[in-house]
């Protein structure tokens, strides 16, 4: 698989959809995209010397080719010498899409610049990205997507807000300062270590951020949220970002709070450091959850993260919020209005799955409580949750508290490799293996294909059930 | 291995068809009295044998009952159909034990027996009655109706509609739950009642209205949209379990689920068109899970134009199945906006198997088999699709963006897909083929890497030597 259009740059860090430097300045020109050619079934050679990276500067990533630019996962690199810059590289059509044989039109090119981003924030330049930084290529428009350098803590730290009352579609992704592939790919780097909020009195819509990681967030505002009430900024994606704050940096604002509604998390850790009374964690409304880890948190209700207007987990765990002052929930994961977490695990809190009401039936489905104080399920009544396991809670399974239904659900050690250590697979003769729900039991036309995963987060593939063996 | 799964409290019923929040027939009246909560007794870990004759003197044939073979909350028998009057038992015995007491602890407060009645629903929709739900029909503790509704062949005891009055129950689980006519236990278990036919299913929701729907087998044969309603946006939360959608017939350019529902979620339903017409779902916020969509048309049928299945504004489809034979010069599933799909199958000959235009989309996991076009066909760079799998009999597999990883054109090997078998088959280049480095960046779980099948249906071979209660 590969990129289907290459754009040239023609000027610093132009910002182009492939990906791009921010634009030195809110005027930046078009992308070139008059270096174009048409690619037969045989190849094309593209040569460079000019077109589009006579610009191109050590720690520029660019077009790569080794043997394939588009199919051997190296298509782009960063530039380590300049004198190793390739004569030509070669774009094969097939590739591209085209029939064997066929022709392909293919713009060819491309680079981004690093930008260093060393002294703060100002409009138009550096982090910030506001809407005139966007090519004006022909529809769709393509966003703007600032790549960061990556840094070591306490090198190129920021000490501004990254996005201020910006609207339209950005993407950040970092990617790590050893020679190798783009990120998110290994160790990634340390983008801000900030003294300020991160996203700040958002407006609008959409923005993205991917392989974002590591903050610390050392004053007292809310590490994603606005600064400027509630609702005002929602369908942002985040990817492979860990957001984490250093709760004794004072303050007692929640990680993500009601200003990003509808957004989506998707393989990101949220945690807190040095959790103390005031780290109110996380809540989430209309937005998913995929593949996710909490850590730490502590508050009434909130507890490590809150789930409420239809939002859903998957595939998350919620750990270590058990500095917990006074008799009430703090939870792991609670939830209400009609949220969902399904193949989750909470580890280590005071209570853990909690429901805080009814409305739409809040479920717990295929998920582990394990090792958390007081209880691990608390339902609501008239709820029926389902397939849970349960082991080592102070009561696995309230029925006093909250009288709800725990169909298919079972006390037993689920029998982790090491839930201490962090590792939640599931060991060989876990009872969870295969205890998941039932998919499709009564779907008349899939009735023969049902399935069931695990219970729990990790997956234990099918070493235990090998292709030939009876499915269930 | 302690085992859980049951009630952990009964109501008993002085009243006939009372609602309770374990389950109950519909108040008759609107005013029906509060459920008696007066007869209660503490039982120790030893259990306390319970008489009947107090709550369902009024029992009839074809009603559920607290029934016991040997322990009434253990044995996945706890609910049972009366089936014979004088089958009924002297006494059942409710074992503490199993109700979270610990073993020779003192007692917990047990309010034993319960019963519902069956409904036959025979003349309609009136406020206050039959199918209606409303607040008024809560009971005083603020539980939550459940209306269990005996099987139906089409034409018998059809529904003009079921009608959620909006006036003061938002936040409420309303639980339609049908039940198999021969004897057996509760439904779900089986072949499934007929319990709509012919109207729309929710109307004139109020500001919010959240409600847990259980539905099984609702026909529609009208020019009605399937779930929603006439207002826009009038209600959300609401959760649908095990519900099967069909449509059929002559109706035209109409949804199964209207965005008019938004935030809601679907778990293990059924979407079904017997006939090619425009049946389509416009799902926003909505989430999907283990589902099946079967046939329909999008309501702009070109492509690029809006999906069979249409997600928006952050909905997602997970773990299920599209299914689309019909030829239609139509896109599948359309990903809109920060919308996701996982683990699932697209088996179409429409044009585009998955389309976007949306760079802040997801799609991961995912096999498409589509026989006529673009098995994934992506407007716009910067898409994450993150394995998956074309079975390329079409023209381009993989059109356009860069996102592209871990994506290969072969042959999953399904089972029998033109038999609706969809399961992974013997040597399925899918078996553990989830690309594994999900968590790999995270501080405290970096061990734990994730080991998946691509699609929905997962080999496994459960190892557990008990297995759970199943109620």
């Amino acid at each position: 698989m590969g990129f289907t259009n290459f754009y040239v740059s023609k000027e610093p860090g132009a910002s182009d959809n492939n990906g791009g430097g921010p634009r030195d300045d809110g005027t930046g020109g078009y992308v070139d995209t008059s270096a174009t050619a048409t690619v037969d079934a045989t190849g094309k050679i593209i040569a460079h010397g000019g077109v589009g990276w006579a610009d191109v500067e050590v720690d520029d990533w660019i077009v790569w080719d080794v043997n394939n630019v588009l199919l051997n996962g190296q298509e782009w690199r960063r530039v380590t010498n300049i004198a190793a810059l390739p004569v030509s590289f070669t774009i094969d059509a097939a590739v591209n899409g085209a029939a064997p044989g066929g022709p392909v039109e293919v713009i060819v090119g491309g680079h981004w610049l690093t930008v260093n981003h060393p002294l703060g924030n100002t409009a138009l330049t550096d982090c910030e990205v506001i809407r005139t930084s966007i090519d004006h290529h022909a529809l769709p428009t393509y966003p703007p997507r600032v790549n960061v350098k990556g840094y070591a803590l306490g090198v190129n730290d920021y000490t501004e807000d990254i996005i201020v009352n910006s609207s339209g579609p950005v993407t950040y992704e970092g990617y790590e300062t050893e020679a190798g592939d783009r990120c998110p790919n290994g160790v990634r780097p340390v983008v801000r270590l900030g003294v300020a909020a991160f996203l700040v009195d958002l407006n609008s819509y959409d923005r993205r951020l991917f392989g974002f990681f590591r903050f610390r967030q050392v004053a007292t505002k809310n590490l994603c949220g606005s600064g400027g009430g509630a609702f005002s900024s929602e369908g942002n994606v985040f990817y492979n970002c860990w957001f984490d704050w250093d709760s004794n940096s004072g303050g007692s604002h929640a990680l993500f709070d009601v200003s990003l509604f509808g957004t989506n998390y998707l393989d990101c850790e949220i945690s807190i450091t040095n959790a103390g009374t005031g780290s109110i964690g996380s809540y989430f409304y209309y937005s998913k959850l995929i593949r996710c880890l909490f850590r730490g948190g502590n508050a009434i209700i909130t507890g490590v993260c809150l789930l409420t207007h239809g939002s859903l987990a998957e595939f998350c765990i919620f750990k270590d919020g058990t500095t917990w002052f006074a008799p009430t929930p703090y939870p792991g994961c609670a939830l209400g209005n009609g949220s969902k977490a399904i193949n989750c695990i909470v580890y280590n809190c005071k209570n853990g799955f909690y429901a805080y009401n009814t409305s739409g039936s809040v479920q717990v489905i295929n998920s582990i409580a394990y090792d958390n104080t007081v209880e691990g399920f608390v339902g609501f009544s008239g709820l029926d949750w389902k397939n849970n396991c349960a082991f080592g809670n102070g009561i696995d399974f309230s029925i006093t508290l909250r009288p709800n239904r725990y169909t298919d659900s079972f006390v037993a050690d689920p029998l982790f490799r090491d839930a201490a250590a962090g590792d939640f697979r599931l060991d060989a003769g876990s009872p969870c293996i295969g205890e998941a729900a039932l998919l499709f039991p009564f779907i008349d036309r899939v009735s023969e294909s049902t399935s069931r995963l695990d219970i729990g987060v990790f997956q234990t593939g099918s070493v235990l059930g090998k292709p030939g063996q009876v499915q269930d | 291995m302690a085992i859980v799964g049951y009630f952990a409290e009964f109501y008993v019923s002085d009243e006939a068809g009372a609602s309770d929040f374990n389950g109950g027939g519909p108040r008759f009246s609107a005013n029906g009295g509060p459920v008696d909560s007066t007869i209660f007794a503490s039982v120790a870990a030893g259990g306390l044998e319970i008489s009947h004759g107090i709550g369902w003197t009024d029992v009839q044939v074809d009603d559920w009952i607290v029934w016991d073979v040997g322990n009434v909350l253990a044995n996945g028998q706890e609910w049972r159909r009366v089936t014979s009057i004088a089958g009924l038992p002297a006494s059942f015995t409710v074992h503490a034990a199993v109700n979270g007491a610990a073993a020779g602890g003192p007692g917990i407060t047990i309010y034993v027996g319960g019963h519902w009645a069956t409904a036959n629903h025979a003349a309609g929709n009136t406020v206050g009655t039959d199918c209606e739900v409303d607040a008024t029909s809560l009971n005083s503790s603020g539980y939550p109706p459940r209306v269990n509704v005996k099987g139906y062949a089409p034409g018998v005891y059809d529904h003009s509609g079921i009608l959620f009055n909006g006036s003061g129950s938002s936040g409420r689980i309303a639980t339609y739950e049908g039940y198999e006519t021969e004897a057996g236990d509760r439904c779900p278990n089986g072949i499934r009642p007929v319990l709509l036919d012919n109207a729309n299913m929710l109307l004139e929701l109020g500001i919010p209205e959240y409600y847990s729907i259980v539905l099984f087998d609702c026909y529609m044969t009208g020019d009605h949209d399937m779930v929603g309603c006439t207002n826009p946006n009038t209600s959300e939360f609401n959760t649908f379990t095990d519900c099967r959608f069909t449509k059929s017939g002559a109706s035209t350019n109409k949804n199964w689920v209207t965005p008019d529902i938004n935030s809601s979620f679907f778990m293990g339903c059924e979407f079904i068109s017997t006939t090619p017409n425009i049946f389509y779902m416009e799902a926003s916020q909505s989430n999907f899970f283990g589902c099946l969509v079967e046939g329909g048309l999008g309501s702009i049928p070109v492509i690029g134009g809006p999906g069979v299945i249409d997600l928006r504004d952050g909905s997602s489809f997970l773990f299920s199945i599209a299914v689309n034979r019909d030829g239609h010069n139509t896109t599948e599933i359309y990903v809109g906006d920060y919308s996701i799909v996982l683990n699932c199958i697209v088996y179409c000959d429409s044009v585009l198997g998955i389309h976007t235009d949306q760079e802040d989309s997801i799609v991961e996991n995912t096999i498409v088999y589509c026989d006529q076009q673009f098995e994934f066909y992506f407007q716009v760079d910067g898409v994450p699709c993150r394995n998956c799998r074309a079975y390329d009999v079409g023209i381009v597999p993989f059109r356009w963006d860069r996102g592209y990883i871990n994506c290969v054109v072969e042959d999953s090997r399904l089972y029998d897909i033109t038999n609706n078998r969809y399961q992974l088959g013997p040597n399925s280049p899918c078996i553990d083929a989830v690309d594994p480095d999900t968590f790999l960046f995270m501080s405290d779980i970096a061990s734990s890497v994730m080991k998946l099948d691509i699609g929905p249906l997962q080999l496994r071979r459960r190892t557990k030597a008990v297995s759970p209660v199943t109620n």
